[in-house]
């Protein structure tokens, strides 16, 4: 019978309240709520990036995430060259050959590029360079390069550590110079030249350790 | 037993009956309205330009509109009137204050009432299942403190000390919902975090709404029901005990997809917490075949079908929230329909089922009035099939959808074009919602409207008697 | 349990444990995230969506659009490609690198059109002694981080989506479902305004068999004035409007596509790594927002 559905509130009053049988716990729940535990543990630990907020799916943990980082160090290919070809490639042209149109001398085997210190290149980047130049033997009259380092964006950290990249990048691909420069070491030579404002010209930077 | 308690069942019964009337008439109107939106929304992938000069019964208003009424509108309302009388019932206590839990569920449906026109409006908070603006969300926080207290000293008014499985649940659900709405309410929409923290803490909040609130208030329900209607003892009391801390530990952490732009963590965790699920669902089921193996009642379209149906609707809906959340499944099925047939079997198949046998079960014995076998057979031979035409189309078009979203060669308009027929199919299953939600508002209606008339029948006649004896003296 | 103070013990211990979880570690760990530098180029990023954008995400989140479109590009792996960029100074030593792991790349044909990818590796490091043996000899090669994935190959984006691109949404609406493709990148992939209203007012006819349904709420139609507005819908056939009038977007329409316009999530982060191809270096900087003027 189905008691619903013929009750009054007169028969009510004879219903009992449902009772729950104190029978002993089955085992099973408990093995496997442990079983899934486990699992679900071992899971977490192999995918969870163990809470670092900069792990996402499809990295696993942090040592997974750096592996994938863009390689930093050394002479930096990709960053390097991406700066030069948003800064400097309008002129020196991507391969480094310069204009003799507008009177852009080439960067690929330049002394300039080549001297043994990378003091002249940061100079050269930070404040840009007008009148004659010589390279290679051969006389550019360069019209104004404009202080290119100087407008980089970003504060004076930053800024340095690009220019840095840049030289490199240029000392590397066209001058055949291995070499890293670090920010700092951009920094100070900034550091010595900060209030200028003009350009440099060749005779100024000559005076400068090659 | 404790049959020397003072109170009287029928007394117990008399006291919900003004909270529960307007919580249940509620419900089942906003049951019917959230149907027609969800039609509505669903309208729109038969034709496109169906609302094109109506801003109203835009997808992304109809279908918040939908799910916020179905949620806050039926959902919460039902679960409070069923722990309300089972807790009432259970403690053999008295209603305390009937009229102020009432006049809190009153406010309440104001509050949703306003919340569905912010969101028709444009007002939506933008989170999903949490789309009610501002002011309609602080409404019904007040409200449901209103109704908490009042239900909270019924419990403690309780004259019989021992619990049974059922208050835990509806009693953890009564303190669960004020923190998540609370959090949800400070953290998403008075003081706003920023950034993916918003998305983490909407996600928490839906999670511990859909997949633990609204269990714990079903479960509560097919705790009571399935011993009562086979009028055998609750296999086992350790069993319950099992299922309500795993439930409790491990449901509040799901509820963040496995696809999110959050760390991934946050994703994996809630995976597995999603899976762990499995072990209460279990548990439960293994309670609901123990209870009712070899009784003889059968259940004929009553409280009973509802009861089971949704116990094992639950079941299914937990498996599949588990598989979806697995690296490979979630890579198919993210994105898709998939999740939203989900949502219409844990809400319709589980919960309102469940709450539809509850409250068919108690109407009767607190208004007096009988209900008509037939009538509540028919709403479930619309409501069930029609959960299932809902989302079985949808689970299906989702993995079709998905297959072919995982595979970068076939356009998007084919991965959408994939899951169109059985989406389509599903409008059906809405239908059937829908109907069967009619059926379920005329059935309570019908109740307190014959309620009404046989106390405005017997007041006439005492009123009538009594001329004649005013006339004499 | 015969105590309700056990019950509330259980629900208490249970919630606040996910409590702290999800809503207070979320909040330490990304709640307070500002801009920050993509990597390698070292770029602020994201940048503020200018103000009609900002609008236009209170459009797009009023009319529900998350419910069709996610804001989330997923991935599924990464590659590393080392791309030869020349052959350097001593071909034959470069050349007999390369075929320590392409061995059918160990002849001069390979110089041929480069720049070209010699090999796909697992890892950066894994790439680091072929890139060392070829930079000793002079050649130049390139190492390129590509994220792979459905996602990504449907070109919705070049990298997953990230904490870091959500910054300055409020409210953040990642989205959970896609009957409409992803819009984490759609400013980059449409970024022609008058294409994008007509989209919004008549979706079929941008996108034959498109299920989006049409915003035609969002346009007016009104009679052409002295000069037709520049910003008129071009329709035609029964969608276009009688002689004499013309149909313009309203204000929601403009803030709507200009917030459409500012979605662009691919800077390359430290959390989502990946290096921009050459061609997009420079000009646009990969911002989640429109490019500066």
């Amino acid at each position: 019978m189905n008691p619903d559905l013929k009750k009054t509130s007169s028969s009510s009053s004879a219903e009992t309240e449902p009772t729950a049988l104190m029978t002993p716990m089955p085992v099973w729940p408990f093995g496997l709520m442990l079983a899934l535990l486990f699992l679900g543990a071992w899971y977490f630990d192999l995918y969870g990036g163990w809470f670092k907020p900069q792990v996402y799916s499809p990295y696993t943990s942090l040592a997974h995430l750096e592996q994938f980082q863009p390689p930093k160090g050394g002479i930096d290919p990709l960053r390097g060259r991406k700066l030069y070809l948003d800064n400097c490639a309008v002129c020196h042209q991507e391969a480094g050959t310069g204009n003799p149109a507008n009177g852009c001398p080439p960067l690929v085997d330049s002394e300039w590029v080549k001297s043994p210190s990378v003091t002249r290149l940061v100079m050269i980047i930070s404040k840009g360079m007008s009148g004659p130049v010589t390279v290679n033997g051969k006389v550019w009259n360069t019209g104004v390069m404009l202080a290119v380092g100087d407008s980089l964006p970003g504060d004076e950290a930053e800024k340095s550590d690009k220019i840095a990249a840049i030289a490199d990048y240029v000392r590397y691909q066209f001058g055949k110079v291995e070499g890293e420069t670090t920010a700092a070491q951009v920094q100070a030579i900034r550091a010595t030249i900060q209030d200028r404002t003009a350009n440099f010209t060749e005779a100024e930077l000559l005076k400068v350790e090659p | 037993m404790t049959a020397t308690s003072p109170i009287s069942p029928a007394r117990i019964d008399a006291s919900c009956r003004l909270p529960l009337f307007t919580l249940f008439g509620g419900a089942a109107l906003w049951l019917v309205l959230s149907s027609v939106f969800g039609i509505a929304a669903s309208l729109t992938f038969h034709k496109p330009t169906l609302f094109a000069d109506c801003a109203i019964f835009t997808y992304g208003r109809a279908y918040p509109a939908w799910a916020n009424l179905l949620i806050y509108g039926f959902a919460i309302p039902s679960g409070l009137g069923v722990g309300l009388w089972l807790l009432a019932r259970l403690g053999r206590a008295e209603v305390a204050k009937p009229f102020l839990i009432a006049l809190g569920a009153k406010f309440w449906h104001i509050g949703v009432l306003v919340g569905v026109i912010g969101i028709l409006s444009g007002d939506t908070s933008g989170y999903e299942w949490f789309e009610l603006p501002r002011y309609a969300a602080v409404i019904l926080f007040l409200s449901f403190l209103l109704m908490a207290i009042w239900i909270f000293v019924t419990y403690s008014r309780r004259s019989v000390t021992e619990l049974y499985p059922s208050q835990w649940f509806a009693l953890a659900a009564l303190f669960w919902l004020p923190w998540i709405l609370s959090t949800a309410i400070l953290l998403l929409q008075v003081y706003p975090v920023r950034g993916v923290a918003q998305v983490a803490i909407a996600w928490w909040f839906a999670g511990n709404l859909l997949n633990v609130w609204l269990t714990l208030a079903g479960l509560a329900v097919t705790l009571y029901l399935l011993p009562k209607l086979t009028e055998r003892p609750l296999q086992s009391y350790y069993l319950a005990l099992f299922v309500f801390w795993t439930l409790l530990v491990f449901g509040a952490w799901t509820g963040i997809p496995f696809s999110s732009p959050l760390p991934a963590w946050m994703s994996m965790l809630s995976s597995v917490a999603t899976g762990l699920v499995i072990v209460p669902v279990l548990a439960l089921i293994s309670i609901v075949q123990a209870t009712t193996r070899g009784a003889r009642v059968a259940c004929g379209g009553g409280p009973l079908c509802y009861t089971k149906f949704g116990a094992w609707m639950l079941l299914v809906v937990t498996i599949l929230a588990a598989l979806a959340v697995c690296p490979k499944v979630a890579r198919v099925t993210d994105f898709t329909w998939f999740a939203q047939g989900q949502n219409a079997l844990r809400i319709y198949g589980f919960f309102a089922m469940t709450m539809f046998g509850a409250i068919y079960h108690i109407l009767p014995r607190v208004s007096g009035v009988t209900l008509s076998p037939s009538r509540v057979k028919l709403h479930f031979w619309l409501a069930m099939p029609g959960a299932l035409l809902l989302a079985l189309p949808l689970l299906g078009g989702g993995i079709l959808q998905g297959l072919k979203l995982a595979n970068a060669d076939v356009t998007f308009l084919e991965t959408v074009k994939a899951a169109m027929m059985p989406f389509r199919l599903s409008t059906l299953g809405e239908t059937l919602i829908a109907l069967g939600a009619l059926v379920f508002l005329l059935n309570i209606l019908g109740t307190i409207v014959s309620y009404y008339r046989a106390i405005a029948k017997t007041a006439y006649a005492e009123a009538t008697a009594l001329q004649p004896a005013e006339v004499k003296s | 349990m015969k105590s309700s103070s056990l019950v509330f013990l259980a629900a208490f211990v249970a919630l606040s444990a996910s409590w702290a979880g999800f809503v207070l570690a979320p909040q330490l760990q990304l709640g307070r995230a500002v801009q920050t530098k993509t990597i390698p180029a070292g770029d602020t990023y994201p940048l503020a969506r200018p103000g009609l954008a900002q609008q236009g995400a209170e459009v797009y989140r009023s009319l529900g659009c998350v419910y069709c479109h996610s804001q989330q590009v997923g991935q599924q792996g990464t590659r590393v490609d080392v791309v030869l960029l020349n052959a350097g100074t001593n071909a034959d030593n470069t050349l007999s690198a390369i075929a320590k792991v392409r061995p059918d790349l160990g002849k001069p044909e390979t110089f041929i059109g480069l720049p070209k990818t010699i090999t796909t590796v697992e890892n950066v490091t894994a790439a680091s002694s072929l890139v060392k043996a070829i930079n000793d000899n002079g050649g130049k090669v390139e190492v390129n981080i590509v994220a792979t994935g459905p996602d990504i190959e449907r070109g919705w984006g070049r990298r997953r989506t990230v904490a870091q691109d959500y910054v300055f949404d409020h409210v953040v609406q990642p989205g959970t479902r896609r009957a409409g493709p992803d819009l984490s990148n759609v400013g980059a992939r449409f970024p022609e305004i008058q294409w994008q209203y007509e989209h919004l007012y008549a979706p079929q006819v941008k996108v034959t068999g498109s299920t989006m349904p049409p915003y035609r709420f969002l346009f007016e139609q009104r009679r052409i004035g002295k000069v037709p507005s520049p910003e008129a819908l071009q329709l035609t056939g029964e969608l276009a409007p009688p002689p004499g009038y013309e149909i313009v977007p309203t204000d929601k329409a403009r803030a709507l596509v200009a917030y459409l316009l500012s979605l662009r999530a691919d800077a390359p982060l430290f959390e989502a790594p990946m290096t921009p191809p050459p061609s997009a270096a420079p000009a646009a900087p990969a911002t989640n927002s429109v490019a500066a003027k």
